[in-house]
């Protein structure tokens, strides 16, 4: 094979002047790897030149990477003007240990240690793991630097991973390869994005770190490990778990959340390099995070250069294994995971990718890749089935490594001030015995002294013996128990708080079982904030199974807290739930429950009176209360029936906030001609249009059981939809009203404004309703976007997408027409307008 | 239908100035300070020419290109000023043979660039009068004559006359823009860069010969973007038509020399009918120098207003291509013989045969006639070539 000759790879950072580049005559080639605000924007290769003066790199950049900046820029200004300019509240970061997995490539190693001692955020500690090696050379380089070394003797990348996991004690444990040099902002900033308590894992951006041979630059033009330039979050609520598992990330470089690995396990011991199997063991850990209904996100500003392999051998090596891998992974989850959809992976890589790549080299394509290469890759792929077979076997017999049992995470204990109010704990109940004497066992464990609380235990038509079970419990506190039969959870949570003696009233339900400090932050909160606030505590849900419903519904709730928490989030009524909730007991008596919402709704319209009273919204994160979900989705279809119903009579009774309630949203983002064939229906029959929607019932289950969790999610929304709206033709009595209805919400359809001109400090208000964002920029309004999706909540990443590639364009447009009003000067002004400014502090 | 070409400079964007009623279009060249965005035809109609309206149309169309040029401004202070050493930094050489009249606007433009160290030299070749001698003293630029007729020659003694390090070619149909010996300069951005090359925009558009040649034909545009080539990455490639045109190019005279300097076997004058300034990008490329093409310099060219002379000219534009791939095919060594051959083959189907079937299809507005003459010119280049060369060759020898 002819030698291309070497490519040098230089990364030119937009946030600093640009310089000229000077290129060593040995070069043929450069590859210029851009950045902006430490994320990659663009890769731009070019024939090497002895020097790339300042003027010319400007030109090529603007010129190659103009889209991929503009998208960046046009996204952070939107943020900010949407979201208000003033910094994010300073969070504590989750500790992080950074851990290498090496094998006898101590120089190599040395590098990446030294990059990783000089990270602009210091990681909690940095653990070498040194796997089967066969000399001391490591060890010798561990010790003369400031980092942990381990030896973990049984060969097999996947489980040196483990032993890192296992040494260390980080929240988040950061993994990168010793042939790797990280970039010194690697983990800057990753509170953020584990704000979000169902992120497992973030991955990043795997960059050359030198491209001196032909078979660094084959492998580098063969896809590398290009993952693409634009921020990416796989949810595995929604995505197919097993097709993307191999897109998402690289081991080279992925931040992975200790909880999360407790909850999926460990890397499989069977797969990865050092084992018959040779790679994939990252593929099969992004699959089971993604498959336990976790997320992961990719994230371009997280730079990691990875030294490719320098000879061709070595490459043909790398590909073989790769061919091995990807039938490897296919079949395992295939036969483990029972996932249907491992067989399109397999069908894609057999006649899609093998096939392009064959077709390629006989049609002789330019970038092909040569043929022995491709049939080293063909090789791997029909050795596959065989290697995975003998990597189970040599692991027979060998205990794989397991997290141990995870001990309760030390939470800072809430200190109970003296002068802290007594409190009321109000539990309206109804048949959940088991369920109800947990919370009451809870209320016994808590720091709270006892003799500073009472519960008060509304039974609401108890059939299964609640209360004799209740009366049998021996409990340190005051408890009251109630017996009525109204069959209206409104009613029963009335009655609670009339009985309740305290100035503080804690809401709790029968299935929300709070941690022993969740009383105590309640009554600090009230007790350092005297106005009448209501004080909302975090409840994580608790689901068993693994279902799409119980993935999507997990989801839901984890979102609804995290928004709550979000920097400059707008409290609105849909904030507002019931459970773990505490209010001073004036309040609620002066706004009770309003008894007409039976079952649903009653809480976000308590909210909505409350927040119009001029009550305040606090989060109460320290008040955390575990809450047992068991909706199963039959229930669940219910609820949405009752939810349509609720929401009828909540627009009804509430005209003015009628655009902000969830009706509005689903009204405006359904289809029109579905609407009112299904009104119309449910209007005719109900009951025959409620046995159709149940008629469909087995077959979602039999989806679910396949894994099909595409068609399973389709067809369970289009239920959800159509008993909603049954529950609205019921409440509102006909199919004509129905459409009445909508073309009054139409008209008072919610715009908010934001200008991208002047970033404001406040920011505009998020809202459940049928928002509808209009962007000015330039002095005039430019379009406008549809915030949400009718069941969805709001999202600031999702909305900020939608901005940026809807009206992206027509934004630059305006702004262009308006910078060439004005006289362009040679040399920018000082008070550029944030559109076109794309550094700050470089003026300074 | 006839278009009238304009600047549009993005500076002082005004109205633009009236133009006459007769133009169905007028064909905008954009441009923002020294670069040139692109270029976009609009329609002849006071309304839309209003500068509210003319903005609006130019943001829509380049909002990518301009937003990019506005936000990179700051990203660079302005490049060094270069220091004046002896002599003119760069030498311009028009060649001419009896066309005083063409070359009176081309010198004025000449004379009028913005750079600041430059000397301008007129090569007449093999003149008839002395018309060409008056003109140059009046716009008192050096004046030199070639007897031997052929463009390369005139070229070469050219090269031989210039007295500073960057030799700059144009033509004498052709229209500099005043910042065009600015922006070839500035292309010699690394000592390895042996040729820079430009953007040539029609001068006029009139006459259906030159709508033709400029919009379906393809005119002599390269684009507007900024690009390197090289022969050090990747394989040999045989397509010097991507590289410039020989009415907008620069060479270092080094770069030049070292190459032998044109091939007096090319180009006008000669059997060969053209393609002395691809056969030299294309040496300077094989020679390891890169060549640089900017949008940035540019030159209006006045296409041939006739049927017939554009006839002619595709012709010669056949025999010409035709040529200067024969020459590279005796140049090549191995494996690069075959790539000539394959680049002629594919020349051959890709470019004439599959526009013919297109003619033939409707589907393509060039005249027939237009497309057999080039095609006519590409078969006959052999034969052309090989007497072009024994010319060239019984010419040298008279000169020694």
């Amino acid at each position: 094979m002819r030698d291309p000759g070497p490519v040098k790879v230089v990364s030119i950072s937009l946030d600093e002047r640009l310089r000229a580049v000077s290129v060593d005559d040995r070069y043929v080639g450069v590859l210029f790897v851009v950045l902006s605000h430490g994320t990659v924007v663009g890769t731009i290769r070019l024939p090497g030149l002895r020097t790339f003066p300042a003027d010319l790199l400007r030109r090529l950049v603007a010129q190659r990477c103009a889209d991929a900046l503009w998208r960046l820029q046009l996204a952070r200004t939107f943020e900010a003007a949407a979201r208000g300019i003033d910094k994010p509240a300073e969070r504590r970061a989750p500790s992080v240990s950074v851990v290498v997995c090496t094998r006898n490539r101590p120089d190599q190693l040395q590098l990446c240690l030294e990059s990783l001692l000089a990270l602009a955020t210091e990681p909690l500690e940095i653990l070498v793991v040194d796997n089967a090696p066969s000399d001391d050379r490591t060890r010798e380089v561990c010790e003369a630097l400031p980092v942990r070394y381990v030896l973990e003797p049984l060969p097999g990348q996947s489980r040196a991973r483990n032993r890192g996991i296992l040494e260390t004690t980080g929240e988040l444990v950061a993994f990168t390869d010793d042939d790797c040099v990280v970039d010194p902002h690697w983990l800057d900033g990753l509170a953020e994005p584990f704000d979000d308590t169902l992120l497992a894992a973030v991955t990043g951006y795997v960059a050359p770190l030198e491209l001196e041979t032909p078979a660094q630059i084959m492998f580098e033009q063969h896809g590398g490990f290009d993952r693409g330039l634009e921020r990416q979050v796989f949810d595995g609520a929604r995505v197919s778990p097993v097709r993307v598992a191999g897109r998402v990330g690289a081991g080279a470089n992925m931040i992975l959340r200790r909880s999360a690995l407790s909850r999926a396990g460990l890397f499989a011991e069977d797969l990865g390099p050092g084992t018959r199997a040779r790679a994939a063991d990252e593929t099969d850990l992004f699959y089971r995070l993604l498959a336990e209904g976790g997320r992961v996100a990719f994230d371009p500003s997280r730079l990691v250069w990875h030294r490719h392999r320098r000879d061709l051998p070595a490459l043909r090596r790398i590909v073989f294994e790769y061919g091995v891998a990807v039938t490897a992974f296919a079949l395992r989850s295939l036969a483990r995971y029972r996932e249907p959809a491992a067989l399109r992976v397999l069908v894609w890589w057999w006649a899609v990718h093998l096939r392009r790549q064959l077709a390629a080299i006989l049609l002789r394509r330019p970038g092909r890749m040569p043929f022995r290469v491709f049939l080293a890759e063909l090789g791997g792929s029909l050795a596959g089935p065989w290697e995975l077979y003998r990597s189970r076997r040599s692991r027979r017999g060998i205990a794989p490594l397991e997290l141990p049992a995870a001990a309760a995470a030390p939470v800072p204990r809430i200190t109970v001030s003296p002068g802290a109010p007594p409190l009321s704990v109000v539990i309206p109940s109804h048949d959940r015995r088991e369920r109800l004497v947990e919370v009451l066992d809870a209320l016994a464990r808590q720091t709270y002294p006892a003799d500073r609380f009472e519960a008060v235990v509304v039974l609401d038509a108890c059939s299964d013996g609640s209360a004799e079970h209740v009366r049998a419990l021996s409990l340190p506190y005051r408890l009251q128990l109630v017996e009525h039969d109204a069959r209206n959870a409104a009613t029963t949570r009335n009655r609670a708080v009339r009985e309740a003696g305290n100035p503080i009233v804690v809401m709790l339900d029968d299935d929300v079982v709070p941690d022993a400090d969740a009383l105590a932050a309640h009554a600090e909160a009230h007790r350092l904030a005297l106005d009448r606030h209501a004080a909302l505590g975090y409840c994580p849900p608790f689901l068993e199974g693994r279902s799409p419903w119980e993935l999507s519904l997990r989801a839901w709730w984890e979102d609804h807290y995290r928004r709550r928490g979000e920097h400059g989030h707008r409290w609105t009524f849909s904030d507002f739930a019931s459970a773990n909730a505490s209010l001073a007991r004036d309040t609620l008596l002066a706004h009770p429950y309003d008894e007409e919402f039976p079952t649903r709704r009653e809480d976000w319209e308590l909210g909505l009176r409350l927040l119009e009273a001029g009550v305040r919204f606090a989060p109460c994160p320290g008040a955390r209360a575990l809450h047992y979900l068991d909706t199963t989705f039959p229930t669940a279809l219910e609820h949405r029936r009752a939810d349509g119903r609720a929401d009828a009579l909540f627009a009804e009774k509430h005209p003015h906030a009628r655009s902000r309630l969830p009706v509005a949203s689903f009204l405006w983002s359904v289809d029109d001609d579905w609407l009112h064939e299904r009104t119309r229906l449910a209007a005719l029959d109900p009951e025959r249009y409620e046995r159709r929607v149940h008629a469909q019932l087995p077959m979602l289950d039999v989806f679910a059981r396949a894994r099909l969790r595409g068609q399973w999610r389709k067809r369970a929304g289009r239920l959800q939809r159509a008993m909603y709206v049954l529950g609205l033709v019921e409440a509102l009595g006909s199919a004509e009203k129905v459409n009445m209805f909508a073309a009054a919400i139409f008209d008072s359809v919610e715009t908010l404004h934001v200008s991208l001109d002047r970033p404001t400090s406040t920011g505009v208000a998020d809202s459940p309703g049928a928002v509808e964002l209009d962007i000015a920029a330039a002095g005039a309004v430019v379009g406008r976007v549809t915030a949400l999706d009718p069941g969805t909540q709001w999202e600031w990443e999702v909305v900020t997408e939608r901005v940026v590639a809807g009206l992206g364009d027509d934004i630059r447009t305006a702004l262009v027409s308006e910078a060439l009003r004005s006289p362009l000067e040679a040399e920018p002004p000082d008070d550029l307008p944030p559109l076109l400014e794309l550094r700050e502090g470089l003026r300074t | 239908v006839s278009s009238k070409p304009l600047d549009l400079s993005l500076e002082e964007l005004g109205a633009l100035p009236t133009v006459s009623g007769r133009y169905a279009t007028v064909q905008l060249l954009v441009r923002l300070g020294a670069h040139s965005i692109g270029s976009m035809t609009v329609a002849n109609r006071a309304l839309d020419l209003r500068p509210a309206e003319l903005r609006r149309t130019v943001a829509e169309r380049y909002a990518s290109a301009l937003w990019a040029e506005l936000a990179s401004r700051s990203w660079i202070a302005e490049s060094p000023p270069v220091e004046a050493g002896e002599g003119p930094r760069i030498s311009v050489l028009v060649c001419t043979r009896n066309r005083a009249h063409q070359l009176e606007e081309c010198l004025a433009r000449l004379v009028a660039q913005r750079h600041p160290s430059y000397e301008v030299i007129v090569v007449d070749n093999a003149p008839l009068d002395d018309a060409t001698r008056t003109l140059a003293a009046r716009f008192g630029v050096r004046y030199v004559v070639e007897p031997r007729p052929g463009l390369d020659w005139a070229r070469n003694r050219g090269l031989a006359e210039a007295l500073a390090p960057i030799v700059a070619y144009t033509d004498d149909d052709a229209r500099p823009d005043a910042g065009w010996l600015v922006a070839l300069e500035r292309g010699f951005v690394s000592e390895d860069i042996g040729a820079v090359t430009g953007f040539v925009a029609p001068a006029e558009l009139e006459t259906r010969a030159q709508m033709l040649f400029e919009r379906v034909y393809g005119g002599m545009g390269k684009g507007f973007e900024v690009q390197i080539f090289s022969r050090r990455m990747g394989r040999a490639t045989y397509r010097p038509e991507v590289l410039g045109v020989g009415c907008n190019m620069a060479y270092r005279v080094a770069a030049l020399k070292e190459i032998g300097g044109f091939d007096p076997a090319l180009d006008v004058g000669t059997p060969a009918g053209g393609g002395g300034d691809l056969d030299a990008l294309q040496r300077v490329l094989e020679s390891g120098r890169a060549i640089l093409y900017t949008p940035d310099a540019i030159v209006r060219h006045i296409h041939r207003p006739t049927m017939q002379a554009l006839r002619a000219q595709l012709f010669d534009n056949g025999r010409a291509y035709g040529s200067v791939l024969c020459a590279s095919f005796l140049r090549a060594r191995g494996r690069n013989r075959i790539r000539v051959l394959l680049r002629a083959w594919r020349w051959l189907v890709q470019w004439h045969l599959r526009r013919i079937a297109r003619r033939v299809l409707g589907r393509e507005e060039l005249p027939l006639r237009l497309l057999l003459a080039e095609l006519r010119g590409a078969l006959a280049s052999p034969v052309y070539y090989a007497r072009s060369r024994r010319l060239a060759r019984r010419r040298a020898q008279g000169d020694a």
